[in-house]
């Protein structure tokens, strides 16, 4: 089994070093190798769950190593499907290294397949963790593509208007797609916990901050449609958003306590 | 920014009337609001909230003085300060008026652009519902447990320490507690691994000893040397050994709960120079030394024991669920029989049990949580519509979208925007 990750860590490494070496050659054949590379990484990633899966009888979306391999796989996924209509070099060199370094952080954790504690035991937790995981992708394109934007709208800069354009596409659909598995995440978190517990919600400092994150996100559609709020002020939303999600995947395990604490 | 109207650059009739319901309705404010709460939400996970705060105080006694500022100012209970609670009415009003006037600028749309906004009122009537849901748990609602053995049967639960009544009564008919097959059932540790000593101080004397636990050998002790006289030396005898010590209150007889050494004990007799004296020690407080029923002087040599076991610690068995089977009687006529367990809770007329807990010293206990919220299904809904409304908004009618309607943009975008 291991060897299925490292082979999946070794081709987003590939498509990193094959998408940075495309923004200087320019040539078509270099850009499709670096996506082909993506996907290769995202179908190994795809068996080596699937093995995980079968292997430990339920879903492998329980704890913080399970969870960053589905990130990166999730990153990968999304960032595919956005390239058959959009692509921008910057754009696929900023998600293969985050793939790297989400797939390198998530060997830093524990990787052995553990029991479940039996208020995880529920076909509701597969489907919570994996459109929250899902939603995170989104987001995480979403704040690439502004720091791109964000990048390429300096006055030095030499982009063109087509990539400045491509990149404020790419953050309004993956933030639209995010604010929709988020929800999706958070519905079905307070279903879980509701046949669990008894109470949908209870405030938990992993619940209140995804929805924090959500109110961001929320904020960022009504400036962006209903004010008609673009370019930089927008991008500065779609930043402050992923922090958002960074702080409540990761940060609240480790700053603040509550019912999530174990995962 | 640009001057754009309140409902967004394409909606001209409903918005044109000035006043509060237009101010309410207006985006900035919407927005604000929603940061506001946002905010709010910050403040309220990082700041210690209700139970948490005697546990921070005791960590930080010195910030008492702080901790009484925030509760006064309704920081200690964010969540359901009355101005957190204000804040979400002030969304519910705004989302009212602007769904409202939504539906009024529904009218003479086709296709794609209708969709869209029927997306967006579904979207925001389902907050609206999730938030009413919630305001029908505060008010209607009822949650408590219920602890009982098996056999027990009870019609009464546990609100905040006090008893709510049942329609109906419950009965544990049978509890049970799976561990993970491939460990170890928790068993009693070999005596060999059990290791305890007694440790003696003989404060007038300055002497301490340590000895092995022996019953019923009887043992010599006093001090050495020069100076030891026979009203110095002492016998000491320990007389009983208890594994969970508890005693009768009103016979005062001592017995052991159980095999586990949950609170371990020792009674230890002294004779000294003609006194007999017996005292219990207690490995669980070993400053507390109880003197016995047998006890008869009080006088001879004035000895504290101290009792130590050290208990190998146990492969704890995963538990990998508890199941209650209950049975509910209305009447005395059983009316329904189900297994719970964590994720499996039963509900009859309105009143949900939920396995919560057992307790590991008792495995024929069980916890239930008793939960009555009739808001449930109108927050259910509101989830449904959240994801109904979102989907249409972005995917099935995503061309009615102002952003990427030709003209709008341009119109929306404020000067700076534009690189
Ligand atoms: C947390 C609360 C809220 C959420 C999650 C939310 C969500 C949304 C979403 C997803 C859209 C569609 C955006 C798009 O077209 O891409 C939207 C549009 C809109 N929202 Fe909200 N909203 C919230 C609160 C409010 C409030 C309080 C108001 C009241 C002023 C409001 C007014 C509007 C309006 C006027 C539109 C445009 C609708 C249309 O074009 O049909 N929203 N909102």
């Amino acid at each position: 089994m291991t060897t299925l990750f490292n082979v999946s860590f070794t081709a987003y490494l590939l498509a990193l070093l094959v998408s940075v070496f495309a923004l200087f050659s320019k040539r078509r054949l270099v850009d499709v190798t670096g996506i082909g590379l993506l996907a290769a990484g995202a179908l190994v990633q795809t068996v080596y769950m699937l093995v995980r899966w079968s292997e430990a009888g339920r879903a492998p979306f329980s704890n913080m190593f399970e969870s960053l391999v589905l990130f990166a796989w999730a990153i990968a996924v999304v960032y595919i499907v956005l390239s058959i209509k959009i692509r921008v070099r910057a754009l696929a060199a900023a998600t293969a290294l985050i793939t790297v370094v989400t797939l390198a952080y998530a060997s830093a954790f524990e990787s052995d397949i553990r029991p479940l504690m039996p208020a995880l035991q529920s076909n509701w937790l597969s489907v919570h963790v994996f459109s929250c995981l899902l939603g995170y992708a989104g987001f995480a394109i979403s704040f690439l593509s502004a720091i791109i934007f964000l990048v390429a709208a300096r006055e030095r800069s030499k982009a063109t208007k087509e990539i400045r354009d491509a990149m404020e596409e790419t953050t309004d659909k993956t933030i639209a797609f995010g604010f929709l598995f988020l929800a999706i995440g958070i519905i079905t978190g307070a279903v879980w916990a509701n046949s669990a517990w008894g109470t949908y919600w209870s405030w938990d400092p992993k619940e209140t901050w995804s929805l924090i994150t959500w109110f961001v996100y929320a904020i960022y559609l009504h400036c962006r449609y209903m004010r008609g709020w673009r370019g930089k002020r927008a991008a500065w939303i779609a930043i402050v958003g992923f922090i958002s999600i960074l702080f409540t995947y990761i940060g609240v395990n480790f700053l603040l306590s509550g019912l999530h604490s174990y995962a | 920014m640009s001057r754009t109207d309140t409902d967004g650059p394409r909606d001209e009739a409903p918005a044109k009337k000035a006043g509060l319901a237009s101010f309410l309705a207006s985006v900035p404010f919407a927005a604000s609001v929603i940061a506001i709460i946002a905010v709010a939400c910050i403040v309220g996970t990082l700041l210690p909230q209700g139970e948490q705060v005697a546990d921070y105080l005791q960590e930080h006694p010195e910030n008492e003085g702080q901790m009484e500022l925030l509760a006064f100012l309704g920081l200690t209970n964010v969540f359901s300060a009355p101005w957190f609670i204000g804040l979400l009415g002030l969304l519910a009003a705004s989302l009212s008026v602007c769904t409202y006037r939504r539906v009024l600028a529904a009218r003479g749309k086709q296709g794609k652009a209708l969709g869209r906004v029927w997306g967006s009122v579904l979207t925001h009537i389902s907050l609206l519902l999730i938030l009413g849901g919630g305001v029908v748990r505060g008010i209607w609602g009822e949650r408590g447990d219920i602890s009982f053995r098996e056999g027990d049967t009870t019609d009464h639960f546990v609100v905040n320490r006090s008893a709510s009544k049942l329609p109906f009564s419950v009965t544990l008919e049978k509890f049970e507690i799976e561990t993970y097959s491939n460990q170890e059932e928790p068993s009693h540790p070999a005596a060999g691994d059990i290791h305890e000593q007694l440790q003696i101080a003989w404060k007038e004397r300055n002497l301490e000893w340590t000895l092995p636990i022996r019953l019923d050998a009887v043992q010599q002790f006093g001090p050495d040397g020069a100076d030891r006289k026979p009203e110095d030396s002492f016998q000491l005898t320990i007389l009983r050994r208890i594994t969970d010590f508890v005693v009768d209150m009103d016979t005062g007889e001592v017995t052991s709960r159980s095999d586990a050494f949950n609170n371990p004990a020792i009674l230890v007799e002294v004779v000294n120079n003609g006194h007999t004296n017996a005292q219990w020690a207690f490995a669980r407080y070993p400053d507390f030394n109880m003197h016995s029923e047998e006890d008869k002087a009080g006088r001879g040599a004035q000895l504290t024991f101290r009792y130590e076991v050290m208990v190998p610690a146990q492969p704890q068995a995963t538990v990998k669920d508890y199941k209650s089977t209950l049975v509910i009687s209305e009447d005395g006529v059983v009316v329904r029989k189900k297994t719970i367990e964590v994720n499996a809770p039963l509900s009859y007329r309105g009143y949900t049990f939920y396995q919560s807990g057992y307790n590991p010293k008792d495995p024929k206990w069980t916890s239930l949580q008793v939960v009555r919220d009739p808001g449930v299904p109108i927050v259910y809904a509101g989830f449904g519509f959240m994801i109904l409304g979102l989907i249409a908004v972005f995917y099935v009618c995503p061309g009615g979208r102002p952003a990427t309607r030709p003209g709008v943009t341009k119109e929306g975008a404020s000067s700076d925007d534009t690189i």
